[in-house]
């Protein structure tokens, strides 16, 4: 085809679509700003307005309606408010506000009102409201299938099961947003679960970091992300979480399972109450409106695992708090611990101690997961988290150099490898059948005479061996989740001949 | 009958006959006296944008091109 060919067929298809089209009169309320202060605009008129409408400033800028009295709106801005002047006209747009949402959207970096941040143009053909009602109770089924983290701590003791909401709190550098992270780079295998990171109030360079890793793990073909960073307006960060749990409802009302990572509601509840505070919201405890409960609840209760006839697609939720000092009993910590399904603590002393993933297994929990859990996995973690409590308890007074019985030396022993055995790196993710074999060899005392300092190095060696060995059991195991007897003896004769056969090297 | 509170936003200044006609039509349609406050904003374009009583009503040429521009998003 020429060009003229092409530019004759091109206007005869405009003119067509042209010629079918009818005009609309728009008509709607309007409204004129009376004041702006911090992003927050008092507006006369727009009596007709809803809460949450999107109202429309001049110059293209777009404001939400949060507060509605007789006289006027109160509206928060979602951007531009340097350009709006007293008088201005504001209209009401008569939909609240909105996301893009799908299949285009993945492995792309966007703001929380659509706009991409990664420099590439996007386009995206379905849209959906950034607040909506959580799955009624019927439309729900009971949280019964797993969603591995990769992390041995994790999928051993706090399992996660599909349509939980697993908090993961902890104080500042305590390792929360990795455990994230590493359960979303566990995914990248799995074609049916998407990935949504909501990045709240973080620094940008941060949000940058964590797409790089997830780039680099090759975990961000079916990731979105949704930042508002630290210099965002308080509404952006507000509207953040709802707006990513939007784009994972979309996934979710399509069948797939879908994991969300709020980073983190400390700064969501901080930001919402800014904008609060600056609405002259009647505050309450720590400055926080009183409906800083109901911010919560309400995302978190969006997360959720459907019934088969909704498709049975699942959204999981991560939520992060951040403590201070470890605090879990201050405002939004006991907030957020009571809305979640269970929590991960992350204990500063273990991190700084390099036991990574630093959880604390006796106040961690997981109220939904354990009947999520593989069948395969139930039967070799079933004591872990009694034998590593009571160790962490015992280590403290063998520090004394107190006398120590042989049944406590045993104890501490098992424990000081079991601790080993649990350290993980964040892109080091292991797969169930993986986690079960050394979960295996620990159970089976194999490892007890493996100096705790090579433990690490020694999973590494021994699931190398395994899997250059024992390929189809491991593969079985993945398949079905389940751990038979002769798979186990398998399993269990091969270590021991791994182990065997290493210590004659090392005598050699 | 009170007098709205109205302004009429336009590209161009109109001509008075067609402001009475405006004017006369928007007092019909509302059964009150309507006398609009004319408000000259070019990036309408052509048309006009009426502003009565907190009602906004869009005939502006700006506002049918983005009508436009929307319906022509898939080509």
């Amino acid at each position: 085809m020429t060009g003229e060919e092409y530019m004759a067929d091109f206007t005869s298809h405009l003119l067509e679509k042209v010629k079918g089209f009818t005009f609309e009169t728009k008509t709607g309320d309007y409204g004129t700003v009376r004041s702006i202060m911090d992003d927050v605009v008092q507006i006369d008129g727009l009596a007709g307005s809803h809460y949450g409408e999107l109202l429309a400033f001049a110059g293209g800028h777009f404001g939400l309606a949060m507060d509605l009295r007789e006289d006027g709106v109160g509206a928060v801005m979602l951007s531009g408010s340097r350009e709006i002047t007293t008088g201005g006209l504001v209209c009401g747009t008569g939909h609240v506000a909105d996301i893009c949402v799908g299949d285009a959207l993945c492995g792309r970096i966007i703001d929380p009102i659509g706009r991409p941040l990664d420099g590439r143009q996007l386009k995206a053909s379905s849209f959906r409201p950034v607040e909506s009602p959580a799955p009624s109770i019927m439309d729900r089924s009971p949280v019964d299938r797993p969603l591995q983290t990769g992390l041995l701590a994790i999928d051993s003791m706090i399992p996660i099961g599909r349509g939980q909401r697993e908090l993961i709190i902890g104080d500042r550098q305590t390792g929360k947003t990795a455990i994230a992270l590493a359960a979303m780079i566990n995914q990248r295998g799995d074609e049916n679960t998407y990935c949504v990171y909501c990045a709240i109030g973080q620094k940008g360079a941060t949000v940058a970091q964590v797409a790089h890793t997830l780039r680099e793990a090759g975990a961000m073909e079916r990731t979105v992300i949704v930042a508002a960073t630290a210099d965002d307006r308080p509404t952006l960060q507000y509207l953040a979480p709802y707006a990513g749990c939007a784009i994972a409802e979309e996934f979710m009302h399509r069948g797939k399972d879908v994991l969300i990572v709020y980073d983190d509601l400390t700064k969501h509840a901080a930001a919402y109450r800014s904008m609060s505070l600056l609405l002259r919201r009647p505050s309450g405890r720590e400055a926080y409106p009183g409906d800083v409960f109901y911010l919560h609840s309400r995302l978190l209760e969006r997360a959720a695992r459907l019934s088969d006839e909704n498709g049975g697609g699942s959204i999981t939720a991560l939520p992060i708090v951040e403590t201070m000092a470890g605090d879990i009993s201050a405002y939004i910590p006991t907030n957020v611990i009571s809305i979640t399904d269970g929590q991960i603590f992350l204990e500063e002393e273990l991190f700084h101690a390099g036991i990574r993933p630093a959880v604390n297994v006796g106040l961690s929990v997981s109220r939904v997961g354990r009947s999520a859990q593989r069948s395969a996995m139930k039967e070799v973690s079933g004591s872990l988290r009694l034998d590593l409590a009571q160790y962490r308890d015992t280590a403290i007074f063998a520090q004394f150099g107190a006398d120590i019985d042989a049944s406590t030396a045993r104890l501490l022993r098992r424990g000081e490898r079991l601790t080993q055995l649990l350290k993980q790196k964040q892109d080091a993710v292991l797969r169930l059948s993986q986690q079960v074999a050394v979960l295996l060899a620990f159970g089976q005392n194999l490892l007890r005479d493996i100096p705790p300092a090579e433990i690490t190095e020694l999973r590494g060696e021994l699931l190398e061996y395994l899997q250059a060995h024992c390929e189809g059991t491991l593969h079985t195991i993945d398949a079905t989740g389940a751990l038979n007897s002769s798979d186990r003896e398998m399993l269990i004769a091969y270590m021991k001949h791994f182990l065997a056969e290493r210590v004659r090297a090392k005598r050699a | 009958m009170s007098e709205a509170n109205a302004i009429l936003r336009c590209a161009a200044v109109p001509e008075e006959a067609a402001l009475q006609e405006l004017q006369r039509r928007f007092s019909a349609l509302l059964a009150r006296g309507v006398v609009f406050r004319v408000e000259l904003e070019p990036e309408l374009i052509g048309g006009y944008v009426a502003l009565v009583d907190g009602k906004r009503y869009d005939f502006s040429i700006a506002a049918r091109l983005e009508q436009l521009r929307v319906a022509l998003g898939g080509v």
